[in-house]
């Protein structure tokens, strides 16, 4: 584990060294913030050891830009002035412990111990991705296409920072699914994951849906209400069907985004929320704005990360993975002695052009596992639950906006 | 203790720093004590270490009775 040690005094500088290397770490020490800010490029540390005072700058502003270029940084910080104020402001950034002087031995010990012990699940976690990924899966999402990869590639990479994230694709491609993806293999994974769709609740109910309300602050508001914000608070708030918010919501969600505080309706409290926020939509973002559906200045907060989903037609060699993938889990839940696919039936999948993407595959696999009798599922069965399709088999042209879910979801702790 | 806010808060900070200042010695006092018996134990060369501890030591002892004279001389020293 590479340790970057930042400690203006001279004698502890060198016994944390010391102390360090006796516990399995490399190390580089400096005594001031820019000398850090020049070994954090050289040495590329995975943990700093930072001293809060330091003659030339902060010590927890010297982890915040470290961990701001590698989210995957541990920090460590150390005062001698145990105050509350320095105490939150280093939880605040992410550091994983804070120390106060005079420093115990065994106490940095201990915290080393943990670090090491917890980068080594996380190690193994990351080994586990690769894995998946290669075997086509990175958690719930399978394809082995190389626009499926590429999503996979940046995914990995999106959830390990805190950057909004906004997912376009036809309905159907699994643009909940992504989301859910990105939160499990984010740092939040521990926290909530809150999905809303936007489009399936009244205008005029949203807000207060997304940022609550007091008592007493409309008809009906007979109790004080959390809204999705602070329900999401720590983790993740997925919103589809973004281009659905009405204007003047997309301003208030503006001003969350930029304040990072939500008002409840009725409400004078402005409250403290750490939200990351997924959106998707499944228009084109640009024809939104064009229409008016979509604020501009909204569209580039939340578009820092975009991840466009294929349609599955764009991707025929994921269907044979896709097929196999729902039928085990099918015959997981349903036990129906369905033990796989006829290879002309999958050739009738594989050649269909899936207008419903990978939800309609899905549907059509399950009624296909509860029509077919034990064995394998054979071609006539597919045959009968495809939809005749009077142009053959390609690239589709991108549809517009179609089924959309009827039903907003509040999210479960995942 | 005080009799204004203004050096109930001055008071505070002397108080702080007077902490900060003998934390600092004490924490490489107590890290090199700890390598000096981790050096002894595996029948290495502990007397740097000890020399060190031992500076570090005095530099707290010294800081401490600055930091005393200061905080009784202060506002809040009364």
């Amino acid at each position: 584990m590479r340790v970057l040690i930042v400690e203006d005094d001279v004698a502890t500088r060198k016994g944390l060294e010391q102390a360090i290397r006796d516990l399995g770490g490399e190390t580089k020490s400096v005594g001031t913030a820019g000398e850090a800010n020049r070994a954090v490029e050289d040495f590329n540390p995975e943990v700093l050891v930072v001293d809060v005072h330091l003659p030339d700058g902060d010590g927890i502003e010297v982890f915040r830009t470290a961990s701001e270029a590698d989210p995957g940084r541990d920090g460590i910080v150390i005062t001698g002035q145990g105050s509350l104020d320095s105490a939150v402001e280093a939880l605040r950034a992410g550091v994983s412990d804070y120390l106060v002087k005079p420093l115990r031995p065994a106490q940095l010990e201990v915290v080393f111990q943990r670090l090491t012990s917890r980068r080594g699940l996380q190690s193994e976690v990351e080994s586990l991705r690769d894995e998946l990924q290669e075997t086509g899966k990175l958690g719930e999402l399978i394809g082995r296409s190389e626009s499926m990869r590429k999503i996979f590639e940046t995914i990995r990479r999106v959830a390990k920072s805190n950057a909004p994230v906004l997912i376009t694709g036809q309905s159907g491609t699994g643009k909940e699914v992504v989301a859910r993806t990105i939160h499990r293999l984010s740092r939040r994974s521990s926290m909530p994951f809150v999905a809303f769709n936007c489009g399936a609740i009244s205008p005029t109910l949203i807000e207060s849906e997304l940022f609550g309300h007091e008592r007493g602050a409309f008809t009906g508001a007979d109790k004080r209400r959390i809204g999705y914000f602070e329900e999401a608070n720590g983790g993740t708030l997925f919103l589809d069907e973004i281009t659905e918010m009405g204007a003047e919501l997309q301003v208030k969600l503006l001003r969350v985004l930029e304040a990072k505080t939500v008002r409840r309706v009725g409400g004078s409290q402005d409250l403290r929320v750490d939200v990351r926020l997924i959106s998707a939509t499944n228009r084109d973002p640009q024809e939104g704005i064009r229409d008016g559906k979509l604020r501009e200045d909204l569209y580039y907060r939340l578009n820092v990360f975009p991840i466009e989903l294929p349609p599955l037609s764009s991707r025929r060699e994921d269907i044979p993975l896709l097929a196999e993938h729902f039928r085990r889990h099918i015959e997981e839940q349903e036990n129906s002695g369905v033990t796989g696919w006829d290879p002309k039936a999958i050739e009738l999948l594989a050649r269909h052009d899936w207008p419903g993407n990978v939800r309609e595959l899905r549907n059509v696999v399950h009624r296909a596992c509860v029509m077919s009798e034990k064995g394998t599922i054979g071609p006539d069965v597919v045959r009968e639950l495809l939809p005749r399709q009077e142009t053959p088999a390609g690239p589709r042209p991108p549809r517009p906006r179609s089924d959309s879910k009827k039903t907003a979801k509040r999210g479960a702790r995942s | 203790m005080t009799s204004s806010p203004e050096g109930a808060v001055s008071g505070e900070a002397n108080l702080r720093r007077f902490f900060h200042d003998v934390a600092t010695p004490l924490s490489a006092v107590s890290l090199h004590l700890e390598r000096a018996a981790r050096l002894a134990s595996r029948g290495e060369d502990p007397s740097d270490a000890l020399a060190t501890a031992r500076r570090e030591l005095e530099r707290a002892f010294a800081l401490f009775e600055q930091g005393r004279e200061n905080l009784l001389a202060g506002p809040s020293g009364g």
